[in-house]
């Protein structure tokens, strides 16, 4: 099942596909049930628009289909695959730069295309003429051209590999890759927006599931410079959306500054202070 | 043999191939390798790791050059984790050979491959492959990065291949390409390896690493490991001599975090 919803008017949309959970995908806890979805994002200009992490290539009809509906296949487009290393980033980035006006990358390395061009029995050694932005700690980017929007594209500061988070200005959304990504659903049908606190998302489930999946290294760690430095992000934007890669995403300032807490309050509780640090194996479920 | 002093026979039967990948950090330039291995069985050959994307056609003229000369199929490939430097040429391979087996922790791959679903094998720590007098055992992957990371051991060579494990980068300029470990007499292995952890492995900057490298020493002891080929660093031929100083490396985030 896949849809687009409209997260901002003509500027900001979310393309989602949504998966049944079988233990067999790494983002989720091999024990974990019911649906999630898998989201790609597009910021939007009548100049110009980026988009943000495109998909498996499970997905691929779904996305060309969702973003068909957005942007039209002449308007300036410009791919920002959140985890270099991650195939549901980078699924589709080739897919889409055939089919859409693809003019730019950005990434945490250069030559975009010799991270993504690995799906047909050839490469497209075209693709190399697109230029590479590299993502250093920082970066900002304008939308389009001449907009004087710009978005923030940061360094994520919590993290397993390089991951690129990316704050938007005008519809106050943080795009937050493979963090806050802990709000599923038994149902099908969703709900895929949380304007509210979910009785699922408390501090032991959201604890377990980073445990269980990225951050199984977390417990014991020092996480004073983590929780400092996720601070810092909430401080300095003015975020009302939090709009992870996948999972359900959260609207709404009450709601956004609720679901920092709560991970503050974790990281502070495995901080090596309280926790003393042992050995992870494999498939060590907590 | 290339460019970069690929492919080179490490032991006998098994084959480093591979390319090197240029990076620059704090003014200086690094090369690491997305290195693959070849193993070459009675029965067929085995395929550890696919390569960076970048690399495929490196890596398959390297491959087709000695399995011509062996005359002997590949039948196998293990991928130590999902992340494309080492699973991201699957596809390539599988267009080109469909009848290849993929062996490994094979999360994700349904989603990132899905015209290939069936060629997919899951293993367990514990798990075998044989080769016919060779044999590649699925064991406990000490430092990743992927939760659903894999190592290798192979049998009777007792050559542990540990993805992300014993990542460290290499002087271009030094003439390390293609060399050993212990050949690079003017590589750094801390540094190299501190440098690596810092970027690539980040929660190595948070967590004191040694509880890992204590079960990492544990492992090698309990499995009589002799000889370490990683994906991102030279292969290791003298285990007493080198790891102490990649363990040092591994360290070297956290206590610099810690200073």
């Amino acid at each position: 099942m896949s849809h687009v919803i409209e997260l901002y008017k003509d500027k900001l949309f979310l393309l989602q596909n949504i998966v049944k959970l079988d233990g067999r995908m790494i983002a989720f806890p091999p024990n974990q049930t019911g649906f999630a979805p898998l989201n790609s994002y597009v910021i939007k200009e009548e100049t110009g628009a980026l988009m943000i992490d495109t998909g498996y290539l499970y997905h691929q009809d779904n996305i060309l289909n969702q973003l068909s509906k957005i942007v039209t296949p002449h308007l300036p487009l410009s791919l920002l695959p959140s985890r270099v290393n991650e195939f549901m980033s980078v699924g589709n980035a080739k897919a889409i730069s055939k089919h859409f006006n693809v003019i730019s990358y950005y990434l945490a390395q250069p030559d975009a295309p010799d991270w993504f061009d690995f799906t047909d029995s050839e490469r497209d050694l075209e693709l190399k003429n697109i230029p590479t932005h590299v993502i250093g700690k920082q970066i900002k980017c304008e939308i389009g051209y001449n907009t004087s929007r710009f978005i923030d594209i940061m360094s994520a500061p919590l993290r397993l590999i390089n991951t690129a988070w990316v704050y938007d200005k005008l519809s106050k959304t943080l795009f937050t890759s493979d963090m806050f990504t802990y709000a599923l659903s038994d149902d099908k049908d969703g709900p895929w927006i949380l304007e509210k606190d979910d009785i699922i998302c408390e501090s032991q489930f959201i604890k377990s599931f980073m445990l269980n999946t990225r951050y199984w290294w977390l417990e014991g760690a020092k996480t004073r410079i983590l929780r400092e430095n996720i601070r810092r992000v909430f401080d300095e934007y003015d975020i009302s959306t939090i709009a992870p890669g996948y999972g359900k995403i959260f609207r709404g300032r009450e709601l956004v500054e609720k679901e920092f807490k709560k991970l503050d309050t974790i990281l502070a509780e495995v901080d090596f202070s309280k926790v003393k640090a042992h050995y992870i194996a494999r498939n060590h479920l907590r | 043999m290339s460019h970069n002093g690929l492919p080179r026979e490490i032991l006998e039967n098994v084959f480093w191939l591979g390319d090197c990948l240029l990076q620059r950090y704090k003014g200086k330039t690094y090369h690491s390798y997305n290195s693959s291995y070849l193993v070459i069985g009675r029965d067929g050959a085995l395929l550890l790791e696919t390569g960076h994307p970048k690399d495929f056609n490196v890596l398959h003229d390297q491959m087709m050059e000695i399995l011509y000369d062996k005359n002997i199929p590949l039948k196998y490939i293990f991928t130590t984790h999902q992340e494309t430097p080492h699973a991201g040429g699957i596809a390539r391979f599988l267009n080109l050979y469909p009848d290849i087996m993929v062996f490994g922790d094979v999360s994700d791959y349904h989603m990132a491959f899905p015209m290939f679903e069936n060629n997919f094998i899951s293993m367990e720590v514990g798990d075998k492959i044989d080769l016919g007098g060779i044999e590649l055992l699925a064991t406990e992957p000490v430092v990743r990065d992927i939760r659903t990371s894999l190592w290798g051991i192979l049998h009777p060579h007792k050559i542990l291949f540990p993805g992300d494990g014993f990542a460290y980068s290499h002087y271009h300029f030094d003439g390390h390409c293609g060399k050993l470990a212990e050949e690079a007499k003017t590589l750094d292995l801390s540094e190299v390896t501190a440098v690596f952890a810092e970027l690539a492995l980040f929660w190595t900057n948070f967590v004191d690493m040694s509880v890992y490298s204590d079960r990492l020493i544990q492992l090698i002891e309990e499995q009589k490991i002799k000889y370490i080929a990683p994906t991102h660093g030279l292969p290791i031929m003298d285990i007493e001599k080198t790891m102490p100083k990649v363990i040092e490396g591994l360290h070297g985030p956290y206590d610099k975090m810690a200073g």
